[in-house]
């Protein structure tokens, strides 16, 4: 027997790729029923258009998730009220790739799509450890910390550390305590005299994420009749 | 014409109008009940609950109401009538250049009127843009590189045979091209909000302006990378501008993004009417400042000067109009008479 809050646990570490954040966190699990063994969850999104690869990641990453759990039986994940809802939904279900699951639409997997946020869900989470570094150290020091030299800079609390550390260990960089703290997106050591400049850009990419993430969250709650409860909390920080 | 309290003046060009029919009656299947559904859900998200309307309402209004909310009670001097054909999902399109070309008709002097063109139209799409171009004497065209046509999810300004179309704009003047990205593209397995085809096309055409709307949401930075190497490259702030009301502080940050990349002179206003009012938006804008910690973190301010640029002095610019000679044209037209009284 599993049970409707294991299933929630799980979904709460499924993430909105390019939003890089909980779908539990966005609102977008609509429900959670469990019968027995088998488990059904409804996936909502903030538009009727949102793109169908976006869509088909979180289907497919929750269906995985949930399919992990201990003695589950079957799994169905339901993407509603979606303009390919029906398609993803089966997709999914039936273990269709993206490219079987739209033949006519698509000519490869969603991989590449995957890294190009991820990529960028690292410069978002690494902005203010190392913006916070850079304050406390000087520019010098913090492009050579060391993971082994210890835990988080001063001011940055533990789950934004964590957060940071999961963004690079996604990335398969190397994570041993020799490996720098602070790299590019792409792995590569970052130089002083570089460092506000790349910082600044940084931020850009995190200023555009957020405004996207509290966009998002705004036309959900606009189109489920919830704006009252979006309009008194930002979900972004 | 704004007046604020302070007493500065504001000529207004809206850079991104819309007559839109997304009427039951008028939509063909249910992705035409989608798209306008999710544009309420944009409309009635973002804007003060007095400003709401009706959905029926909002589906078709009539070109009365148009004028009364642009030119009586919203500010506006000039309005940029930009086209969204959607004819796979409207019967007699979303909002075309024939239809809009109705209010240009009657007020010549209130709007700019865009077309628009198609590169999956071919080399008979081609004819006919030309002859719209000499039909209606069109300075600039919006592409919404998502649209759907037949299995065909979008397309890109990289397409050869896109570049032959933008090639035909430069060669007939048509100089500013409006960029709307998104939700779909082909393939679908691509980023659909991507927007290096712009950088591209800036590139290999350098007389067009490229104006990317909503700054390139949700790949603001993306599109600011591009600005920032392409001179003819602008923003327009379609979507961005409502911000101001339910989230001011983001409004904040990514104005102060953008201006810090590209700085005063390439940012356009717009409503996106009928998505919102430009009333709100032109009077939380003019009042707004950007917050010291960001202002100062970031290096710029929102002075009154960049406000009258954003606002409508960069869009006069782009569409050959002079703002003060405009402006005394439009002094004692109907519109002005109402306000007036």
């Amino acid at each position: 027997m599993i049970s409707a809050e294991q299933v929630w646990t799980v979904l709460a570490d499924v993430r909105d790729p390019e939003l890089d954040r909980s779908v539990v966190e966005l609102d977008f699990v609509q429900s959670v029923s469990v019968e027995g063994d088998d488990a059904t969850v409804a996936l909502r999104l903030p538009t009727f258009w949102c793109s169908p690869s976006f869509a088909y990641m979180m289907v497919s990453d929750a269906r995985d998730a949930v399919s992990a759990l201990d003695g589950v039986g079957t799994v169905h994940i339901d993407l509603v009220d979606h303009h390919v809802g029906a398609i993803v939904t089966e997709g999914v279900r039936s273990g269709r790739t993206f490219t079987e699951t739209f033949p006519d639409h698509a000519d490869g997997e969603l991989g590449e799509l995957r890294r190009k946020f991820r990529l960028k869900a690292f410069l978002v989470r690494q902005e203010p450890v190392l913006r916070a570094a850079r304050d406390a150290f000087g520019a010098a020091r913090a492009v050579e910390l060391r993971l082994g030299d210890g835990s988080a800079p001063v001011g940055i609390d533990g789950e934004e550390w964590r957060e940071y550390l999961r963004r690079r260990r996604e990335l398969d960089m190397d994570d041993g305590p020799d490996a720098l703290v602070f790299t590019s997106a792409q792995g590569e050591p970052l130089d002083t005299e570089g460092l506000d400049h790349f910082i600044r850009i940084s931020r850009s990419v995190r200023v555009s994420l957020m405004a996207n993430t509290e966009f998002c969250t705004g036309l959900l709650a606009a189109r489920y009749d919830e704006l009252e409860h979006w309009q008194h909390a930002e979900v972004t920080r | 014409m704004y007046r604020s309290a302070a007493g500065d003046e504001y000529f207004v060009v809206d850079g991104h109008v819309h007559w839109w029919d997304g009427s039951p009656a008028n939509q063909k299947n249910e992705y035409g009940k989608g798209f306008i559904s999710c544009f309420y859900d944009y409309h009635s998200g973002l804007s003060p609950a007095e400003y709401v309307w009706p959905r029926e309402k909002y589906e078709k209004y009539d070109k009365e109401t148009m004028f009364q909310d642009m030119f009586v009670d919203g500010y506006v001097d000039v309005g940029i009538l930009q086209p969204t054909y959607l004819t796979d999902f409207y019967v007699n399109g979303f909002n075309t250049t024939a239809r809009d070309a109705e209010l240009k008709n009657l007020h010549p002097d209130r709007f700019v009127l865009n077309s628009a063109w198609d590169p999956r139209d071919g080399d008979r799409g081609l004819a006919e843009f030309e002859e719209k171009v000499a039909t209606y004497g069109i300075k600039g065209v919006k592409l919404y590189t998502a649209e759907w046509r037949g299995d065909s999810r979008g397309w890109s300004l990289t397409d050869p045979m896109a570049e032959r179309y933008l090639a035909k704009c430069q060669e007939l003047g048509v100089k500013n091209i409006h960029v709307h990205k998104g939700p779909t593209i082909w393939p679908l397995n691509k980023d659909a909000f991507d927007v290096a085809d712009i950088d591209h096309a800036a590139t290999n055409f350098p007389e067009l302006n490229f104006i990317v709307e909503h700054v390139g949401m949700p790949r603001t930075e993306d599109f600011c990378w591009i600005a920032v190497q392409e001179p003819n490259v602008y923003g327009g702030l379609a979507v961005l501008m409502p911000f101001i009301h339910p989230r001011p502080r983001y409004f904040a940050e990514v104005m102060a993004e953008l201006l810090f990349w590209l700085g005063p002179d390439r940012l356009l206003f717009s409503s996106d009417y009928a998505l919102w009012h430009p009333k709100w938006l032109i009077e939380k804008f003019v009042d707004f400042e950007i917050p010291e910690d960001i202002a100062s973190q970031v290096g710029v301010q929102l002075s009154v000067e960049t406000k009258q640029k954003i606002l409508g002095l960069n869009a006069a610019k782009l569409y050959d109009i002079d703002p003060e000679a405009h402006a005394a044209k439009l002094a004692d037209d109907v519109f002005s008479k109402m306000v007036a009284a």
